[in-house]
């Protein structure tokens, strides 16, 4: 029986070719994008997992409280790890890891910028890495040793044999390959390319071996299973209370020990409070997915049970032979299945074709886990779903009909048969609608933000790293890049200008409230950094060559210092007395969604980090970037010569936003589609049942617009309706997701007005284009076939 | 074989009443060879339907076999109609994505038979109406009398015990009609009992008995000799 009901499908396929394409695209399109949105999911969650101590692996950070604001920062102190874990029992390993650094490897004439961190021995006790060469455990110990990853050795080597190959560190001290690690895996939240130990002798770690205030350096602890972590957290917060002479927002605050688990997609924090991350765009895209593959499961109902009125003969049929209602569910249930089984093996197909494409949207590398048994569970559940659903209606609609009227030929659906339908198809572009007006204020809000105004000019902006080389006859290779005259000035800062590293809370000037516990960002700088990056001095100057004690603060400073005359205003700051020069205006520097940070310029020509270069207004880039490169490597020879374009930096921070907008285009693109292919059916059955009509009305005089209008008038009632109630839906939602930022656009009536101009048109080409077909045909065929 | 009693139908819309069938009684015995003629709307099919179990009546008695039957739901209805009933239609009524010999083969599967035991049975039956070298073509590649042989080879396939035939010979030439009432002849001499609604006085003369109804009544009997 079952093999009859396949063979009777099959062939039903191929004699309906085009609803056949119609009803297997909507479902392979619709699978497609859902197996494609489970891949990047599935992805998301694989995160760290790599480490087979994920569920015992925390990241020590810290709550300070800055008056009242909370502020969660991954910043620890250097003596915390070997004191906790001296102290709790619980801890089996505990680790000191830099934030992560520019290192330059030299091996024979080859130079190369990795990026490397500098670890404790128990690093690798705690993150699992696969080792090629040598011996880990003994290699983080040795602080003569490197660690190189398989890349890394492979580049500066050639192969990865390379155990106690000598490499020369940042060109001034020479290591020894003392082991070599597979590449870390890109869906690993540590990433690096080579590893250095501390040198535990070097005066400085001796120094910091009792700095409890400072924090420069990240801690991960690893505990025993079953280790109660919230006291543990309080534990180590009273270690460091302990240790800690008099008050400071560290002390004030409390420890979040963030597992493993929640490093990729619950990054975020607010006000002490672990609120999410990036799980908010997975549950985003699942819900997505999950709603596609309604809109192609109510694709599959529409168009099956559009084309009733060719199966009732069938069902008529058989259901006088004795065919039970049970016995035709089962028939129409199996065609369902069989069809999902078609268009999920299409949709495979794509996906696997797509993955590398899509990786390199994502810029991620997606897997697909075929290895996983639950992937293929899944893919069962995904076929079984999707064949129940998308077939249990039509199964019952068409199982239902009368027998005696079908085989009679007086069976015609009447016009409550469409009801359901039009349902469906409303319900349709309701999910579709709402795709799109929220893919319409995502591309707003990123606008809006990118149009911002950053308080300075990244056109023709460029980072350089400086060097030792470059600090020390940094004047006369500024004077050398200018005479080129490809490049019109030149700076030198202690972070890229697209990020605060530093943070200070100790600016002490007269007359400053007593409790004031302000905390700044800073940057050191020299000469010219307003006129390099091109930002307004609103009070005072810029710095000038020689202004060792000066300072400048940007108006959000001031205003928070509670200033009136800032320039000439004495300031205590590091042991030092400086005098603010000049007030410049705010610049949007870290979050281009939050208003300006506070910042504070200090004059400071010891500070190596990277230098801007503003090239000249008319200058080809090509020439300029050649001009800059030999002019750096005149006096920097040993260092490779790497530049950034800040604005191409900057927008590094829209990555996420930039993400979803994309998938959103595709995805609410491809919804879109789909439901267009549902109208497509709608209007095909409808103009069906109506051939007679058109016929009669044509003979009588009716014009090809009058009939178009005719046809086109009760699926454009359905689109407005649909409009009607998904825009409420749109911006209760859009507006809720802008909360996210507080620079943020405003969701106008114009975004929704062209939401429903783009699918009123759409919706009036799909119907047009079915129901022209009809209006054209010649009434006398029709007419005579009645 | 059947015996009904003051059998009503009645089809009800918002306004309109229609009885289609009027307190109606027959009774057909087995192995017989009705005829029920009648002008357009006289319920002539309605009859048919119920005695098909296709429909049920409204009130009444339909004795099959001695069975009561009026009041039997859909699932015995099609369990006793898959056993016992063949139907033929004027529009044959075949599917058009099944083969000859898939159509024929189609009662045997409702009734749960083997496959083997199918081949055989339908092998048989096609034979004999002389369509077995069509066996793998579908419907449309056959001309009407063609069509209608495969659809009474379907309709006697599962050896029912009796065969419902509606206007068998309505969309078929003289010649072709001529076939297949001698085909429902030779089921009916070889035992088959035959209920049969017609417009054409020329196929009724192949009946035994020709019922003749109005306004949903028997208003005359004849008897063929």
């Amino acid at each position: 029986m079952f093999t009859t009901y396949i063979k009777l499908a099959w062939r039903n396929l191929v004699k309906h070719k085009v609803f056949s394409f119609i009803n297997i695209a909507g479902l392979t399109i619709g699978m497609a994008c859902t197996l494609l949105i489970l891949v990047w999911v599935y992805n998301e969650r694989s995160w760290d997992r790599n480490n087979k101590n994920y569920d015992t692996i925390y990241h020590v950070m810290c709550n300070r409280d800055f008056n009242g604001e909370i502020n969660t920062g991954q910043d620890m102190m250097y003596p915390l790890p070997k004191a906790a874990k001296a102290s709790f029992p619980e801890i089996e390993h505990a680790a000191i890891v830099s934030f992560g650094e520019t290192t330059l490897f030299r091996s024979g004439d080859k130079r190369l910028n990795k990026s490397t961190l500098t670890v404790s021995p128990e690093f690798f006790d705690i993150f699992s890495y696969e080792p090629l060469q040598g011996n880990l455990s003994t290699a983080v110990k040795d602080a003569d040793a490197v660690i190189l990853t398989e890349s890394t050795a492979k580049a500066l080597f050639g192969n990865v044999n390379v155990i106690n190959q000598p490499v020369e560190i940042n060109n001034h001290r020479t290591a020894y390959v003392k082991a070599v690690i597979k590449d870390v895996p890109r869906n690993s939240t540590l990433q690096f390319e080579g590893i250095i130990p501390f040198n535990p002798s070097s005066p400085d770690i001796i120094k910091s071996e009792t700095e409890w205030v400072n924090c420069g350096n990240r801690v991960f602890f690893q505990t025993h299973s079953g280790t109660n972590i919230p006291a543990l957290a309080s534990k180590v917060m009273k270690l460091v209370q302990e240790h800690t002479e008099g008050e400071n927002p560290t002390t004030r605050g409390s420890i979040v020990l963030h597992p493993m688990s929640k490093w990729r997609l619950y990054g975020d924090f607010s006000n002490g409070v672990n609120t999410g991350g990036r799980i908010e765009y997975v549950y985003l895209f699942t819900w997505i997915a999950v709603i596609i593959l309604i809109i192609a499961c109510v694709n599959f109902m529409n168009l099956s049970t559009a084309r009733s009125e060719k199966r009732a003969k069938e069902v008529g049929i058989r259901k006088t032979l004795g065919s039970e209602r049970k016995q035709l569910l089962y028939q129409f249930i199996s065609e369902s299945l069989l069809l999902s089984v078609l268009a999920f093996v299409l949709a495979a197909v794509i996906v696997i074709a797509l993955v590398p494409t899509f990786s390199q949207l994502l810029k991620e590398d997606l897997v697909i886990p075929f290895k996983q048994p639950v992937t293929w569970v899944l893919v069962a559940a995904m076929i079984l779903v999707t064949g129940l659903v998308a077939g249990s209606y039509p199964a019952f609609y068409l199982s239902g009909f009368n027998p005696i009227k079908v085989l009679k030929g007086t069976f015609l659906p009447g016009k409550q048969a469409l009801l359901p339908r039009k349902i469906l198809v409303t319900f349709q572009f309701i999910a579709s609608i709402i795709l799109i007006s929220a893919t319409v204020v995502i591309y707003k809000q990123l606008q809006y933000v990118k149009d911002r105004d950053l308080g300075y000019d990244q056109d023709n902006l460029v980072m350089v790293n400086s060097t030792p080389a470059t600090d020390k006859s940094f004047d006369a290779l500024k004077n050398d890049l200018l005479q080129t005259g490809l490049v019109s000035s030149v700076n030198r800062t202690s972070s890229p200008i697209t990020d605060i590293y530093m943070s200070t809370s100790g600016i002490r000037w007269v007359g400053a409230p007593p409790s004031s516990n302000l905390v700044i960002g800073f940057i050191f700088t020299n000469e010219d950094f307003a006129q390099t990056v091109r930002t307004k001095i609103l009070d005072g100057r810029d710095f000038r060559s020689g202004d060792s004690n000066a300072v400048v603060f940007n108006k959000e400073a001031i205003k928070l210092m509670g200033l009136k005359t800032p320039v000439g205003t004495k300031i205590n700051w590091a042991g030092k007395e400086r005098t603010i020069v000049g007030v410049l205006d705010d610049m949007v520097i870290t979050s281009p969604y939050k208003p300006a940070d506070p910042l504070m310029l200090v004059y400071e020509n010891k500070w190596s980090g990277r230098l801007n270069l503003r090239l000249a207004k008319n200058a080809d880039l090509k020439n300029a970037l050649a001009a800059v490169e030999n002019t750096y490597k005149k006096y920097s020879i040993e260092y490779p010569f790497e530049y950034k374009f800040i604005d191409e930096e900057f927008n590094q921070k829209f990555i996420n936003e930039q993400l979803i907008g994309k998938l959103s285009v595709i995805f609410a693109g491809l919804a879109i589609f789909i439901c267009c292919l549902g109208l497509f059916g709608l209007v095909a059955s409808s103009i069906e049942r109506r051939r007679k009509e058109i016929g009669i009305r044509k003979v009588l005089g009716a014009s090809l617009q009058q009939l178009l209008l005719l046809m086109s008038k009760e699926f454009l009632w359905l689109v407005a309706l649909a409009f009607v109630v998904a825009i409420p839906i749109a911006w209760w939602g859009m507006n809720k997701w802008l909360q996210n930022y507080s620079y943020r656009t405003d969701i106008s009536v114009g975004v929704f007005a062209m939401v429903g101009i783009v699918i009123l048109f759409i919706a009036l080409l799909t119907v047009s284009l079915n129901a022209s077909r009809a209006a054209l045909s010649n009434p006398v065929k029709t007419l005579r076939s009645e | 074989m059947i015996k009904i009693k003051n059998l009503e139908k009645i089809y009800r819309t918002e306004d309109v009443e229609t009885v289609a069938l009027n307190k109606l009684s027959l009774s057909v015995a087995e192995g017989e060879f009705v005829a029920i003629m009648g002008p357009s709307g006289c319920g002539k099919s309605t009859l048919l339907n119920i005695l098909g179990l296709l429909d049920d009546p409204d009130s009444g008695s339909f004795l099959f076999n001695g069975i009561e039957v009026a009041d039997f739901n859909e699932r015995k209805r099609a369990d006793l109609r898959k056993r016992n009933i063949g139907f033929v239609f004027q529009s044959f009524n075949l599917i058009d994505e099944l083969t000859v010999f898939e159509n024929v083969e189609l009662p045997l599967i409702y009734l749960g038979a083997r496959p083997s035991e199918r081949k055989q049975r339908v092998e048989e039956v096609l034979d004999k109406m002389q369509i077995m070298h069509r066996r793998n073509h579908y419907p449309q590649q056959l001309s009407g009398g063609q069509q209608q042989r495969v659809a009474v080879a379907r309709a006697v396939v599962n050896n029912p015990k009796l065969i419902l035939a509606d206007e068998p010979t309505g969309n078929l030439d003289s010649s072709n009609g001529n076939e297949v009432m001698q085909m429902l002849t030779d089921l009916n001499e070889q035992g088959t009992t035959v209920v049969m609604v017609t417009h054409s006085e020329h196929d009724a003369r192949y009946s035994h008995r020709i019922v003749r109804m109005l306004d949903g009544q028997t208003v005359l009997e004849n008897i063929m000799v």
